[in-house]
């Protein structure tokens, strides 16, 4: 089986497991209540929020990755995927951002806190957008790929800094999975979780192989035309 | 052999300065724009008159100045180096790679700190006079300003390098630049604010911030220094 | 009971409007790189005919 096929069968289950998981959260995950007993229907967002907030920062990690790996061998492949990555990266940064805000206005009365988690995570936003600007703002392709793979590297630097920010800085910001007493999710909430971050991950691996697979064919046209022409 | 890269590392340093002390380009131009900064400010804050205290907004205010003001020394000193073909002859010429990121580095530090020793009185004369002194030390404020300063040249020249190969220059080194330097600037001006605020407990908020710095820089620093080869020679 | 569930309608745009946008920008997402993906494989197909006339032209 070759890897588009790989890829095409974990979209499918990804698929599945966060429709799945979509499910569960509205008709089993029990609810969570706020402070004076009520039900707390914001908090459904958590389910979806945090997994791709998780899977942003892993798939960014790739960037860094694969940029270690292209200047290393000066291999073409690597830098392509290393774009890729960042490509994933930004659309589920995009989504994290997106849903986090409306759960902020729901939670905290307001769209936006200048809050250490929320700052960081803007400050990741941008380094994810600027490494595309810089990406097209080089002309010789291999300045764009070695350029690209540096600032790829030190721009990750941010999501480790973002992820632990809340246990190290003063922050509103909820930490829910801390592990101990006070991660504070009963089994349902977990599972659901859970599968929805299982679910997203797959999702991201798809969605990488997918555009992976794209410029490949990409590729192969150019040759192709080249061949037609000449 | 490391007696040679002392001496690179000094011939291409003295390169710097002797360029600066002929031109006076680097100074000039940065302290201007430190200068114009300020005039900025007065325009913000100008509405808000004698109910702020300016202290409390000043460590934000000063490290506004330096970021952008070293934004523009970088671009300049990589400017030179290409239009006049500098850093090709530097790279035909048999001198280690690392000697030329820590000369540069240490060129752009060494101008960034003399603007900021001379942009600091006039920010001092032109906002606090008539406000409370400084009861820290001062030089816990000469503490935070090297070792950040140290941090923004440092990933500053390996990203000037970069930038001055591409189309947008000076605005691209901005849009890399400053999201980078994000961490470090937060710990500065936290650093900057214990110590120009001080009150009880300030001196151990101070040293707090600068572990910030200090962790940021060796970890920056280190990977600047690594990624520097490969983005020279490309 | 309703008291307990007095939260939820003010709520709920929001908790839905943020399940929508995810769904709709994953869908949205495949739906885009597939139909890409269609377009190419089909521009391919067709390059890849013309090379084979013609070589067979050629021969």
């Amino acid at each position: 089986m070759n890897r588009t096929k790989i890829a095409r069968l974990v979209l499918v289950l990804g698929g599945m497991l966060t429709t799945a998981a979509f499910l569960m959260t509205f008709f089993w995950a029990n609810p969570s209540l706020l402070p004076d007993g009520r039900v707390d229907f914001s908090q459904k967002i958590f389910y979806f929020h945090v997994p791709v907030a998780e899977a942003s920062f892993l798939v960014f990690f790739f960037t860094a990755l694969y940029g270690v790996k292209f200047l290393l061998t000066k291999d073409r492949r690597y830098d392509m995927r290393a774009k890729i990555a960042t490509e994933v990266t930004l659309f589920f940064v995009l989504l994290t951002m997106a849903t986090g805000i409306l759960w902020t206005k729901v939670a905290w009365g307001v769209w936006w806190q200048w809050e250490p988690r929320l700052t960081t995570y803007f400050i990741m936003t941008l380094l994810v957008i600027a490494y595309f600007v810089l990406r097209n703002s080089v002309e010789d392709e291999e300045k764009r790929a070695v350029y690209a793979a540096a600032f790829g590297i030190l721009a990750f630097i941010d999501a480790p800094i973002s992820f632990f920010i809340t246990r190290w800085a003063e922050s509103i910001h909820p930490v829910v999975l801390a592990g101990g007493k006070s991660s504070g999710l009963e089994a349902p909430m977990l599972i659901t979780f859970i599968i929805a971050q299982i679910g997203m991950l797959m999702l991201g691996y798809a969605f990488y192989e997918m555009r992976l697979h794209e410029e490949e064919l990409k590729e192969r046209l150019e040759a192709l035309k080249v061949k037609v022409g000449g | 052999m490391a007696g040679s890269s002392w001496r690179q590392f000094k011939a291409i340093l003295r390169k710097d300065l002797v360029m600066e002390l002929r031109t006076h380009e680097m100074i000039t131009s940065m302290g201007l724009y430190a200068i114009l900064t300020m005039v900025v400010y007065q325009i913000a804050l100008t509405e808000a008159g004698e109910a702020l205290d300016v202290r409390l907004v000043m460590p934000g205010l000063i490290w506004v100045a330096f970021i952008f003001m070293s934004l523009l020394g970088l671009n300049r000193s990589f400017v030179h180096e290409k239009d006049q073909g500098c850093i090709d002859a530097l790279l035909l010429s048999p001198v280690d790679r690392p000697v030329i990121f820590f000369a540069k580095s240490a060129g752009n530090l060494l101008f960034l700190l003399v603007v900021e020793l001379l942009s600091l009185p006039v920010f001092a004369f032109l906002f606090l006079q008539g406000r409370e002194g400084i009861t820290n030390p001062i030089w816990l404020l000469g503490v935070v300003m090297f070792a950040a300063s140290v941090g923004i040249s440092g990933v500053g020249t390996l990203l000037a390098t970069m930038t001055v190969n591409t189309t947008g220059k000076d605005i691209l080194l901005a849009v890399v630049f400053v999201p980078l330097m994000y961490p470090l600037l937060r710990a500065a001006v936290g650093a900057t604010f214990a110590a120009i605020i001080g009150g009880p407990g300030s001196v151990e908020t101070f040293w707090a911030w600068m572990t910030w710095i200090a962790g940021f820089d060796v970890i920056m620093l280190l990977i600047a220094f690594g990624l520097y080869e490969f983005v020279i020679g490309a | 009971m309703q008291d307990v569930y007095s939260a939820v309608l003010p709520q709920a745009p929001y908790v839905i409007g943020a399940y929508g946008l995810i769904w709709v920008a994953l869908l949205g997402y495949v739906g885009l790189v597939f139909s890409r993906l269609n377009r190419i494989e089909k521009e391919i197909s067709v390059v890849e005919a013309a090379v084979k006339r013609r070589e067979k032209s050629e021969s």
